[in-house]
């Protein structure tokens, strides 16, 4: 659905108004960005990949009918960007987070500050960076599916659209791929300190 | 007991995308089985986890990313476009490379040699300037420009396009009524008659068709090739100007043969001048382009309509999929 000053604010820029493409930029950046770094793995490819995605979407927003909801076109086009990407690179995305190790941490991800007590807050930093990692040992394709699901919030109906699949695959795919974590997350745990939850078992297999 | 079958349902629960006999049976399980349970509700945590970790793009993203937008040209929806009833999407783009390239078109070949060169394997970006060149006299077009040869003048219109041969193709299915193709595609496509002429270089046929006009002799066509999955229709009162390709938009055009496409770049890039030449002609000198699209189920419902084995004529490599629409470009011959 494209309510009517989204559409506006797009017909504008389709006729080469970049103070309109400009609104459309800031509105989707951030889940736009989120997506690349789901992906990608790291800030830095996630800010080329997300850059590399709005200039395609100036340079083809001549293609764009309206057949489908802006953002879907726009997801699609990220999510290619991003696929490109890592099938060009030919390696695995390489994870820039480090595991806190009380001299002080390296981590990149800007995590949100939820943890009243510094205990609290390691271990929700802990496993913020262990579901990182465990993120991006699955594969692209299962690394796509589940961002747009939950990190973007899009229904089955927009994922279907936007990878050019039935909804029963994208169903399938997301359970296939949350079970998947949860396989890797369990192999993670024992790396951890403070794997006192009940969650963290077993050794970490996760080769990075 | 294995609950490998309740896992959609559990990851559909999460999403709020079970039906209701989905999520009935989901729950009635779940009242059953506490390893169920502890699964969702792991999941259900790292769903919570991943949601929590979104992150804020860095705050010059934008700014870098509008500078780059406002170095750059306006988006390909120009006003020069305004009698085109579509935009012209990558895949026109093709097709005009097509038009160039695969030149079973009698503006772009006057030779069979300058076809086969066109279409063989070894493909020699200076035979289709050779073919350019070459039609550039022949028919002196107006403004149309060869690489580094001067502009071409302008002639007497010829009444006919020498290529073209009256002879039916030969492997053409029996039976085809291509006008009906044609006014199927494109509704009001002026048909006055009909005859049909063949180009062929031995690897690669196709159908013309050209008919006069009550107004002067005028010509159009209904091309197709047998490695090209597009129409290429030309006529004289098509308007259009060409748009600025960009080499993105090649890669963008996925249906292209593993022949083509690695080579598709160079020979953009060699006839680059000649496609930005057509910019500058005037729709009233006589030479142009127009480009129609048409979905492409309804161009396989349209061949169907005139022969039953018409689709068979029209085959593609196993590694191009249909594309959602198919391109007709129509050149305008001069006058």
């Amino acid at each position: 659905m494209i309510d009517i000053d989204e559409k506006n604010v797009i017909l504008r820029a389709v006729n080469g108004d970049a103070d309109a493409f400009e609104q459309l930029v800031r509105t989707y950046q951030t889940p736009i960005y989120n997506l690349c770094l789901r992906m990608s793995g790291n800030p830095d490819d996630a800010a080329d990949l997300s850059q590399e995605a709005f200039i395609k979407a100036w340079r083809n927003l001549g293609s764009f009918q309206f057949e489908s909801a802006f953002s879907t076109w726009l997801y699609r086009l990220a999510s290619n960007t991003c696929l490109d990407f890592l099938r060009s690179v030919k390696r695995r995305p390489q994870v820039s987070l480090t595991v806190e190790d009380g001299d002080g941490e390296t981590q990149t991800l800007d995590l949100p500050d939820t943890a009243p007590t510094p205990e609290e807050a390691a271990i929700s930093k802990e496993e913020n960076e262990l579901l990182a990692r465990a993120m991006q040992s699955l594969d692209e394709q299962q690394r796509q599916i589940l961002t747009l699901r939950v990190v973007n919030d899009l229904s089955y109906a927009e994922i279907a659209e936007i990878l050019n699949i039935k909804e029963g695959t994208v169903k399938s795919r997301l359970a296939r791929t949350r079970d998947a974590l949860r396989k890797k997350l369990l192999q993670c745990g024992n790396e951890s300190p403070l794997s006192a939850s009940k969650k963290l078992k077993g050794g970490c297999g996760i080769e990075l | 007991m294995n609950c490998d079958e309740y896992l959609p349902l559990i990851s559909g629960h999460l999403d709020g995308e079970n039906s209701e006999f989905e999520e009935r049976r989901l729950q009635e399980h779940l009242q059953t089985c506490e390893n169920c349970r502890t699964l969702l509700a792991f999941m259900e945590q790292n769903d919570a986890l991943l949601k929590d970790s979104t992150a804020e793009p860095p705050a010059d993203l934008t700014d870098r990313i509008m500078r780059q937008v406002r170095k750059e040209k306006q988006p390909k929806k120009s006003a020069k476009k305004r009698w085109i009833p579509t935009a012209v999407t990558a895949l026109a783009a093709a097709a005009l490379l097509a038009l160039v390239f695969w030149g079973n078109l009698p503006i772009l070949k006057p030779s069979t040699d300058a076809m086969k060169a066109e279409t063989s394997a070894a493909y020699e970006p200076e035979a289709v300037a050779d073919a350019v060149e070459n039609t550039a006299y022949e028919y002196s077009v107006s403004g149309y420009e060869a690489p580094e040869s001067p502009v071409a003048t302008v002639a007497a219109a010829p009444t006919e396009a020498p290529a073209l041969q009256d002879e039916p193709l030969e492997n053409a299915p029996d039976g085809i009524d291509e006008s009906k193709v044609l006014t199927g595609l494109i509704p009001d496509f002026p048909v006055y008659s009909v005859g049909t002429a063949t180009v062929s270089d031995g690897t690669e046929a196709g159908t013309s068709l050209y008919a006069p006009t009550e107004t002067g002799p005028r010509r159009y066509g209904l091309h197709y090739t047998q490695s090209a999955p597009m129409l290429i229709v030309w006529g004289a009162d098509s308007l259009t100007v060409l748009e600025e390709l960009e080499p993105e938009d090649l890669n963008e055009f996925a249906p292209l043969t593993a022949k083509l496409a690695p080579s598709l770049y160079e020979r953009y890039q060699a006839v680059l001048p000649l496609l930005r030449d057509f910019d500058q002609i005037s729709p009233a000198e006589g030479y142009g382009i127009t480009v129609y699209t048409v979905p492409y189920e309804t161009m396989m419902e349209a061949f169907k309509e005139c022969a039953g084995v018409y689709e068979n004529a029209i085959y593609y490599p196993a590694e191009f999929t249909a594309p959602d629409e198919c391109v007709i470009v129509l050149v305008n011959f001069l006058e």
